[in-house]
């Protein structure tokens, strides 16, 4: 986390404050956004308008505790607005009022030791991943890049804990199955499951 | 190495790849920077830091001054506008509208008729009281007395004339020119100067006007209204 300190400076003008804040989030933020969008020119436009929003309404911000949240939160809501623009935004026929308290995490697996097969597998997790939907893309970037908590995901995306756990519960279900899958098709399976 | 770790490290593999060039980066920045400042220099960015250094409570206080700001000149420019004959007189406004059958020169007039004459007592003015029913029984009662001309301290009052009560302040405006409550007023009024007379000496005149002032009522062969007295 940045130095609250860098924070409050920026809230009062200080353009070095600004300029630390978005060295420290820009590859972060521009990730999130090429998760999301899975477009790079679109990535970038989302980095240039959640960091105008920052330059703009960083003194709104109460608790700067919250900042990163509150930043993820402008980054989600700048790419909905781009899919709006682009006409673009999937729904999904998937039930997503579907409560899971607890879904399935155990598990031992291994990653190849072969640098070249890991990178393989990496790719095939990813494109897993960029084939979901995009509202559960977004919970699954968010719980497994930027490291947010079910609650804090829930602010972020505005939808309740429950429809964040649904959501997440799918996500994984799809990226286990096409995992699964493609192991199975493999008849020397190179890492197990 | 659990799922959540595979999949964790999946997206951190491919958030490597995905780096933004330094340049790149300097782009953007510049480019927000720019965006920034031009929005900071427009009026709605202003307000908007205005209101956020003000509480709920101050932004309503905020909101109550400009409605009266706006509110204020609108309903005094309905009262002047309206055409209809009624006379207001509350607290905040009296009017005396058009008649079409009694019409109070506004030229210089000279003739018979009566000078009347008030001096406020000291903090009495708030008890001036006068009812829209008593405005109207004025003006039908100065048609009767064949009133010509009118004035209050060298000001020409027409039918057409605003009254705006200030009594709060210690004085009212008539057509926007103040007179004081707390000294001595003059009114003078050109007409049939018995039948004025007596209308005025009735005991409901006095007994209100005697609540705030001292009144006296003279009866006078020639006045002139429409020049300042000498």
């Amino acid at each position: 986390l940045i130095d609250e300190s860098i924070i409050e400076k920026a809230k009062y003008g200080d353009k070095q404050a600004f300029r630390s804040i978005f060295h420290f989030y820009e590859q972060k933020v521009f990730s999130t956004a090429y998760f999301i969008m899975k477009d790079r020119q679109h990535a970038e436009d989302v980095v240039q308008e959640a960091f105008l929003k920052v330059y703009l309404k960083v003194h709104k911000l109460e608790n700067n505790k919250v900042f990163e949240i509150w930043l993820y939160k402008i980054t989600v809501n700048a790419c909905s607005s781009f899919f709006r623009k682009l006409n673009k935004f999937n729904t999904t026929s998937i039930d997503e009022n579907i409560m899971v308290e607890e879904f399935p995490i155990g598990g031992k697996f291994s990653l190849p030791d072969n640098i070249l097969i890991r990178k393989e597998f990496q790719e095939k997790v990813m494109e897993v991943v960029y084939a979901l939907p995009v509202k559960h893309r977004t919970v699954i970037t968010l719980y497994y890049y930027n490291n947010m908590s079910i609650k804090e995901i829930s602010n972020i995306v505005g939808c309740s804990e429950g429809t964040v756990k649904s959501r997440l519960f799918y996500g994984k279900k799809e990226l286990k199955k096409a995992l699964d899958l493609e192991e199975e098709d493999k008849e020397d399976a190179i890492y197990e499951f | 190495m659990n799922f959540d770790d595979i999949i964790k490290n999946s997206f951190e593999a491919e958030a490597t790849d995905l780096k933004v060039s330094s340049s790149r980066q300097m782009e953007m920045l510049n480019a927000i920077e720019a965006r920034g400042q031009a929005i900071k220099r427009g009026i709605g960015y202003r307000i908007s830091r205005l209101f956020s250094k003000i509480n709920f409570v101050e932004a309503l206080e905020v909101a109550a001054f400009a409605v009266v700001l706006i509110a204020v000149p609108f309903v005094g420019s309905h009262f002047k506008n309206s055409n209809s004959m009624e006379a207001k007189v509350d607290n905040n406004t009296a009017v005396v509208k058009e008649d079409k059958t009694f019409h109070l020169s506004k030229d210089m007039t000279t003739g018979a008729g009566v000078v009347v004459t008030i001096t406020p007592i000291k903090n009495k003015i708030n008890s001036i009281k006068i009812s829209d029913q008593e405005v109207n029984n004025l003006i039908e009662e100065a048609s009767n007395d064949e009133v010509k001309a009118f004035a209050v301290n060298n000001i020409i009052v027409t039918e057409k004339s605003t009254f705006e009560d200030f009594r709060t302040k210690g004085y009212v405006l008539v057509d926007g020119s103040k007179i004081s409550l707390n000294e001595k007023i003059t009114v003078k009024i050109i007409g049939n100067k018995d039948k004025l007379y007596n209308s005025l000496m009735s005991e409901q005149i006095i007994k209100r006007t005697k609540q705030w002032g001292d009144i006296k009522i003279e009866k006078a062969d020639s006045i002139t209204i429409g020049r300042v007295d000498p």
